[in-house]
């Protein structure tokens, strides 16, 4: 056949298929994994979400940042006169007995500041997370810790100067400031400094037991009182005609809402419950039991664990439970409303998931009330509990991370994407 | 994994010498074949050496070997420069993994231009990781072409922007050779040579090329921070001619390895302010690791009317990149993007992150990532040019089909490490696998292109069909069931017209579709890139002028980018990971001028002036947790496209001599497009760059030549990616002998 003789039917073949080509595709298969199981086509629901943005605001996080503003500033009130004592055993006006008595209430207030703290780290939103977490972590920054950048800013604080800058704790990183600041300044009954010889605080070393008390309790004074002022800080974002609640309220009133819609304003609800995963079940268990790298070469590490001077681990965890339970069914003691996450559930037909979900959180908390001794003492003596606990914990968020996330098209947050279970 | 580089070039140059002593005794068997016109070497090119004007619609431009030669650049990025409609984000100074884009799409590791090597898709896998973490070596290329516009949709599957075609040396029908050895500053070396014999229809091309560098920065505590490269190709063409037919076998096979010290820290503004060549010390890891091997095979036969080339290609590249990924998460720990750019706020991390301060504790410890990745790319490819006459108008019909396949594996892994005494020590713990996956995809193309030649007016009708067959998989245990298989069929049509003003100058115009796929791995909700790419220029070339000026308009439906580590450090955790961005609008002017003034005694002055314009904005608002762009509002700029680059370059040249000038002006660059994002409302400065560059033949001893890039030591932050703020290249002599026989 001729070259020539092709032409016609080039040209015919070229024109049809010109014509043809008017139809693109991309048609795809997942497997039952791809995207952590979460292959949902964001349908839209008849449940109101507004609603359940509205309780979940009103009733149950703005009353929690309220309750930790009170116990803040009774916190600061506290480790004041627990100082005041210090300086008067010191000087001799005041007993030792009055003295304890005095630290144990301060000891005491950090506790109920802690409970309260804990329940809010699952609410982590808004002003909390701005700026790189910057308000949260001024407040409590665990696991960023570091007892030596305390044992030097209570040095820079009793000089009174930092090189020749005056102190100030608001202008210095949040590892010497917060509650686990305070926790070092109240729980620590070792009057050393923690630091090695290059960052030694200057002169701590020469200082008498009574001198090192005194200058630890002045600066938690400081530290507590930096507290309140960050707890006011956040009640100052979050409420008013400006603050975030009002936004989260908004939601649903584009234009002019800072969301693109109450789904999203949501799902950013739903991001800070998932602290259970990657902070409560991943850091504060996991890592202590060795499941990730840790400063035990992922053996058991008492070391790594939250709380070590007041050893409030087991309580810190179970108020995040707690609150993650109080976020999921809406049932708090002061209104009538129980909106939840698990109401949105039943109304997407996935009563099962609710169900299953919230028995999940509960049969944790009762797992976590039945140990005998504080978690570094279990851990030491009995890490098949510590474990237990941990699975307890990843039953929720096996089911956050599929069920939950999936029935509700709602978006996994970045810090749980990973499949690092 | 390398080898010496010394022990290379040795080995290298000896065969060549051997070669070309065995070659020599065959210098006159002069081959008739060798006078005739080298049709098969034209179809190499995409535009081709073309003396006339070029009657194609689109901005198409050639950098050829003479053109090379007169900077004796090493960096991609440099040569582009005098280049219209180009925008580059550089990186490591000296080019090594090249960030180019064309006509307004983000250039981030070149992934949205196809890159081709004699006509080859080069990248390592341009279907499932279009990301070209492999980029041949510039020194061993003949020419370097580039073409945008409506002919785009010849060369997929990424016809938004255009395309790049990278022509190495041909078997030359003279028997020939060369060696260059160049040195400079730094510690840089370049040894390169190069043999041709050709005996009868049988010819053979060896050509070896190796650099290295100490590197021109310097870090915390002392190291490395160079590089060595090392390439050597292999051609052998054999020509079957017969009265009717002319045809062409070629093999060609090739191999390449690099080995840096590099990292994708930078540094903080203020630490460039003092000291913009510095390094940290938690840098001091940072190795790349990779090794290239090509085969592709040839077959050419043109007839009176017709021709039709055959290439059949398989490229493996492996790869393994040693780096810095971040801090160990403690659920609020901010990305090495953001201690940079607040290093006071996270003076925490800083401090380790320098080595000043040991870290105190799990939180501070730092994560070394190695990404090893082994990728292939293999494919057969058929193109037909045909000139026929029907229905009374000449048709040049070109049409073509392409079979492919390419692959990425991943194997990513982690180790902690701590910063004692300005050191990182391993913190003991295992190598934690972060990523195990494999992406692969088989692609059919298809176009088909006619043009219709009436008098004055060329009309050129063009169809792009594209069928991708894609498959992701994760390999970690218990991960069998994440995988996803996807089908995407597209037709990319495209039209033009060139109309001839007279035989000098025409005017043209052009529409094509633009379409970039998604890899692999990305679920139905992220979007195909797709766009409607306009163009109306002026063109005229006559003797030694040239001038085109382009107007172009890519109106986006869809613009997409995916999440790299080159990105952000953010990318970690979801590397590869696609956005939608929604509807986009790039359009700007390109315009390119040159003239070669005889000023007598033979001397020649050449002249030459590029400048591009570009205005490209994002049409919707919308947020986004990806790090390019963050939280955006319509009308916010795409990152990283100036909206003015120019390039000046003049010349005295005589036939013994010649002395080049080039200036550069690249205009800022928004590092990112919206709000709340680590690089938010910050720019890169606009900066000038003089490079010159001298030669003088000595007849029959060789050319010696001298060049320094940045001659006024100008140095500017050139981007805060991947994290920190990155310097250019500072002021850089070098010298260099280059004999030819």
């Amino acid at each position: 056949m001729k070259l020539s003789s092709l032409k016609p039917l080039t040209l015919a073949v070229t024109s049809t298929l010109f014509v043809a080509a008017c139809s693109d595709s991309v048609d795809s298969t997942a497997g039952a994994g791809f995207n952590g199981g979460n292959n949902n086509g964001g349908n839209q629901t008849q449940f109101d979400e507004n609603a359940l943005l509205t309780h979940l605001t009103n009733n149950v996080i703005t009353p929690k940042f309220n309750e930790f503003e009170t116990v803040a500033n009774s916190l600061e009130q506290a480790v004041s006169t627990y100082c005041q004592s210090e300086q008067g055993f010191n000087n001799g006006s005041i007993t030792e007995q009055q003295r304890d008595t005095d630290r144990t209430s301060a000891q005491n207030a950090w506790l109920t500041s802690m409970n309260q703290w804990q329940q809010i780290e699952v609410m982590q939103l808004g002003p909390l997370i701005a700026n790189q977490s910057l308000l949260k972590n001024n407040i409590y920054s665990w696991p960023v810790v570091s007892t030596c950048a305390v044992d030097q800013d209570v040095a820079f604080f009793n000089a009174g100067n930092i090189n020749g800058t005056p102190y100030d704790i608001s202008n210095r990183v949040f590892t010497r400031r917060g509650l686990d600041a305070l926790e070092y300044l109240l729980f620590n009954t070792n009057l050393a400094h923690s630091c090695t010889a290059n960052t030694a605080p200057a002169g701590w070393d020469a200082l008498t037991d009574a001198a090192r008390r005194e200058q630890r309790c002045q600066f938690a004074v400081a530290v507590a009182g930096d507290i309140a002022n960050s707890a006011q800080q956040l009640l100052d974002a979050w409420g008013g005609a400006n603050g975030y609640a009002q936004s989260l309220l908004n939601a649903a009133n584009a234009p002019g809402s800072d969301f693109n819609n109450v789904h999203e304003a949501v799902n950013r609800i739903s991001d800070g419950m998932f602290y259970i995963d990657s902070i409560a079940k991943d850091a504060k268990l996991g890592i202590p039991l060795g499941l990730f790298d840790n400063s035990c070469q992922q053996n058991v590490c008492p070391e790594d664990r939250e709380s070590q001077f007041a050893n409030h681990s087991l309580q810190n965890i179970r108020n995040n439970l707690v609150s993650l339970r109080t976020l999921f069914t809406g049932e708090v003691t002061n209104s009538q409303v129980t909106l939840g996450f698990d109401d949105f559930l039943v109304e997407e037909g996935a009563s099962a998931t609710a169900t299953n979900m919230l028995n999940a959180i509960n049969n944790a908390i009762a797992n976590i009330d039945t140990y005998q001794a504080t978690l570094g003492d279990t851990l030491q003596n009995d890490s098949a509990q510590v474990q237990a606990t941990h699975d307890q914990v990843k039953a929720i968020t096996d089911q956050m991370k599929a069920d939950f996330i999936n029935q509700l098209s709602l978006e996994l947050p970045a810090t749980s994407a990973g499949d690092n279970d | 994994m390398n080898t010496s580089p010394f022990k290379l070039t040795t080995l290298t140059l000896a065969t060549l010498v051997a070669l070309n002593a065995m070659a020599a005794e065959d210098d006159n068997a002069e081959d008739k074949q060798a006078k005739k016109e080298d049709a098969y070497h034209e179809r190499m090119t995409i535009i081709g050496q073309r003396k006339q004007l070029n009657t194609e619609a689109g901005s198409a431009t050639v950098i050829d070997e003479a053109e090379l030669e007169k900077y004796e650049y090493d960096d991609i990025h440099r040569i582009l420069a005098t280049v219209p409609g180009v925008n580059i984000r550089q990186e490591d100074g000296f080019g090594l993994r090249p960030n180019i884009g064309f006509r307004g799409v983000t250039p981030e590791r070149s992934k949205k231009i196809n890159i081709l090597e004699d006509g080859v898709l080069i990248g390592p896998a341009p279907y499932s990781a279009p990301a070209a973490y492999y980029f041949p070596m510039v020194s061993r290329l003949s020419g370097v072409e580039v073409f945008k516009g409506p002919a785009a949709i010849l060369y997929g599957p990424n016809t938004v922007a255009g395309t790049l075609n990278l022509q190495t040396r041909g078997v030359p029908q003279d028997n020939e050779g060369m060696i260059d050895i160049a040195g400079s500053s730094d510690g840089y070396q370049k040894a390169h040579a190069y043999v041709a014999q050709t005996s009868g229809n049988f010819g053979v091309l060896l050509e070896g090329l190796t650099t290295q560098s100490d590197g021109f920065k310097e870090l915390d505590g002392g190291g490395d921070s160079g590089f060595e490269k090392n390439d050597v190709i292999a051609k052998l063409r054999y020509n079957l001619d017969s009265d009717k037919y002319q045809q062409v076998f070629e093999l060609k096979l090739g191999y390449a390895d690099e080995v840096s010290n590099e990292t994708y820290l930078g540094l903080t503004d203020a630490d460039f302010a003092a000291t913009p060549y510095r390094r940290y010390a938690a840098s001091q890891l940072g190795l790349m690791d990779w090794e290239h091997s090509q085969v592709q095979f040839n077959h050419f036969i043109a007839g009176k009317d017709f021709d039709l080339t055959t290439r059949i290609y398989r490229n493996n590249f492996d790869r393994a990149w040693r780096k810095l990924n971040n801090f160990r998460d403690s659920g609020s720990t901010p990305s090495l993007q953001e201690i940079l750019q607040d290093p006071i706020t996270n003076d925490l991390y800083y401090q380790v992150l320098t080595g000043q301060q040991d870290n105190q504790g799990l939180f501070d410890q730092l994560l070394i990532g190695t990404n090893d990745r082994s990728f292939y790319s293999q494919g057969i490819q058929s193109d037909l040019r045909w000139e026929f006459k029907e229905w009374g108008i000449t048709h040049n019909f070109r049409s073509g089909i392409r079979f492919h396949q390419d692959e990425i594996e991943r194997v990513h892994t982690e180790d902690s490490y701590n910063m004692v005494s300005g050191r990182l020590s391993s913190a003991g713990n295992p190598t934690n696998l972060t990523t195990a996956n494999t992406e692969e995809s088989k692609a059919i193309s298809w176009y088909a292109q006619d043009t219709l030649n009436f008098d004055k007016l060329e009309v050129t009708l063009g169809l792009r069909g594209e069928y991708i067959d894609s498959r992701y998989q994760n390999n970690k245990a218990g991960q069998e069931t994440d995988w996803l298989e996807k089908q995407t069929t597209i037709w990319l049509p495209g039209a033009s017209v060139f109309y001839s003003l007279d035989s000098h100058s025409g005017l043209f115009a052009g529409v094509h579709r633009g379409f970039i796929p998604t890899s692999p791995k990305q679920g139905p909700d992220i979007k195909i890139e797709e766009s409607v790419n306009f163009e109306l220029g002026y063109r005229y070339q006559h003797s030694t002028t040239r001038l085109e000026v382009v107007g172009f308009i890519s109106d986006f439906e869809n613009l997409k980018e995916s999440c790299t580590l080159s990105t952000s450090s953010d990318c970690v955790t979801n590397s590869d990971q696609e956005f939608n961005a929604g509807k986009a609008k790039v359009d700007g002017v390109e315009i390119s001028a040159s003239h070669r003034f005889d000023i007598g005694a033979g001397i020649d002055l050449p002249i030459s002036f590029v400048y591009t314009y570009n205005n490209a904005e994002f049409e919707e608002s919308f947020e986004s947790t990806f790090e390019l762009w963050g939280n955006v509002t319509a009308g916010n700029p795409i990152p990283y496209l100036p909206e003015n680059q120019m390039s000046i370059s003049l010349g005295l040249e005589s036939t013994q001599w010649r002395f080049n000038l080039l200036s550069r002006y690249i205009g800022e660059m928004w590092e990112a497009a919206g709000s709340d994002v680590a690089l938010s409302g910050v720019s890169t400065e606009a900066f000038w760059v003089l490079d010159v560059s001298a030669a003088y033949d000595f007849d029959d001893y060789g050319t010696l030549y001298l060049k320094v890039d940045n001659l006024t030591d100008e140095v500017e932050i050139v981007s805060r990616r991947p994290f920190g703020a990155r310097p250019s290249k500072p002021q850089q002599f070098f010298v260099g002998y280059k004999y030819r026989w």
